[in-house]
């Protein structure tokens, strides 16, 4: 079974650059200490997003991974999605049109939560076999 | 003996600004509002208008440039500025060319790129025996005329004259590109490396595609595919990447890494470490995506930033030919020579 507490969600603020993002990484940083944290950043208000402001998604990335949980970004607006691709860092998150969309995404059971006793290409040939037989 | 009047006046430019694309806060936008100023592959669409008509055998020639403008034409070299009004200008110039019998004058308001044959357009104006002729292509009417000096009265309004020119148009069936936002102009760069149209990259092609100008600097490890073009000075670092038909102009330094695509660097700007930039056009820190319509400002030195200044007018490696004046006093090239 997985504990982990319920998934948080947060709003980037609009500037999101130099002391913004210090003050956001304060607010972020308690709540990233959890067991299996799960968190998603809502970026729908950014306009703005600077080196710093992207330091500080990828330090929180890297202290939820540290703790075996994660950390999406939602509702990306164009500028930070300029952003991310410019500083090469848009594929290292996990993004998502909404939030509920990224909160739902952390229900789906992980790859390495899957029962290991059996490999992983077991269920794969088991279908294949239920399907010839069908036809 | 034709004449020739190139006009860049600001009256049309502020109505063109607000149909600019959607990159509606660009910084580009409220700086920038002449696209045919902005230096590309080496020269401004402006520059090249006024070398190519300088190159044809017009008996007298003149250049106004609207006062709000001139900051805004990168290669504006050897040319007075006039704060005057520039269609009185150019109307003074036309009442000049009928005393000194002038039969035909050709008038460009510089906005769009367009390719003519000036002595066929002159042909077909004395041929029909206009008044007033303008230019036009499969999408509509241009900037583009001859004029007829010898029927133009003193207090003239010139722009409402021509503006009210009608038929038989000039129909222009070479390259046109409207340069009426960012897109165009990526595009008229796209064109040109591509050997779409006659708007040549001022520099050495180096090989196949790929342009470089006076001064250009490629450090070890860096890669040009073609095509692409090098401005005057420019500077691209260790393991860089530059393609797609992209112009890095003048003055520009492309740092460590970074990748360029598809994308033009307007001259003076720095574009920082290991960077990803496509589909964008970048001056100084202003910084346009095409693809996503989004203009930002960056303020992070450390991506983006100024380099230094244009070059001081009048220091740029093009000068235009001296026996032209350019201002308020105009159509005496030939009395001078």
């Amino acid at each position: 079974m997985l504990t982990s507490g319920p998934v948080i969600v947060m709003q980037v603020p609009e500037q999101f650059t130099g002391e913004e993002a210090h003050h956001f990484m304060q607010e972020l940083g308690p709540l990233l200490e959890s067991n299996r944290p799960r968190v998603v950043l809502e970026c729908s208000q950014v306009r703005s997003m600077d080196s710093a402001g992207i330091e500080t998604l990828l330090h929180c990335l890297e202290e939820a991974l540290k703790r075996d949980g994660d950390l999406k970004l939602a509702a990306v607006s164009p500028e930070a999605e300029v952003m991310l691709e410019l500083l090469r860092v848009a594929r290292v998150f996990e993004t998502f049109p909404t939030s509920d969309e990224a909160v739902r995404s952390f229900s789906a059971i992980p790859a390495d939560a899957l029962p290991q006793e059996s490999p992983w290409y077991g269920a794969v040939f088991s279908d294949l076999g239920a399907l010839k037989q069908a036809s | 003996m034709p004449g020739a009047i190139v006009i860049a006046g600001a009256e049309s430019q502020a109505e063109k600004s607000e149909q600019l694309n959607s990159c509606g806060s660009s910084p580009r936008e409220r700086v920038q509002r002449f696209l045919a100023g902005v230096e590309l592959l080496g020269q401004s669409v402006f520059g090249q208008l006024v070398q190519r008509l300088s190159h044809f055998s017009f008996d007298t020639m003149a250049v106004f440039v609207d006062s709000s403008l001139a900051h805004e034409i990168d290669d504006l070299s050897g040319m007075q500025v006039d704060a005057a009004d520039v269609w009185r200008g150019a109307a003074r110039s036309l009442i000049e060319a009928k005393e000194a019998g002038v039969d035909a004058v050709l008038l460009a308001q510089v906005g769009a790129y367009v390719e003519f044959d000036p002595a066929d357009l002159i042909r077909f104006h004395r041929d029909y025996g206009n008044i007033v002729t303008r230019a036009c292509d499969d999408r509509g009417l241009l900037d583009l005329w001859v004029v007829d000096p010898g029927i133009l009265q003193d207090n003239i309004d010139l722009r409402s004259s021509l503006q009210t020119a009608g038929e038989p148009y000039y129909q222009v069936s070479r390259y046109v590109n409207r340069m009426e936002t960012l897109r165009d102009m990526r595009q008229l760069v796209a064109d040109a490396l591509s050997s779409r149209c006659r708007f040549r990259p001022q520099g050495v092609e180096v090989r196949p595609g790929v342009w470089m100008a006076e001064g250009a600097e490629v450090e070890r490890g860096a890669r040009i595919v073609a095509p692409a073009f090098l401005g005057r000075d420019a500077k691209i670092s260790e393991q860089c990447l530059i393609t797609r038909c992209s112009n890095i102009e003048r003055n520009c330094q492309i740092d460590y890494g970074t990748v360029v695509e598809d994308s033009s660097i307007l001259s003076g700007t720095y574009v920082g470490i290991g960077l990803d930039l496509a589909h964008s056009i970048a001056d100084g820190t202003c910084l346009v995506n095409l693809n996503r319509q989004v203009a930002l400002e960056i303020k992070d030195p450390v991506v983006m930033r100024q380099v230094r200044q244009n070059i001081p007018r009048g220091e740029s490696n093009r000068q235009l030919p001296s026996n032209f004046r350019h201002g308020e006093a105009v159509l005496s090239a030939a009395e001078e020579r």
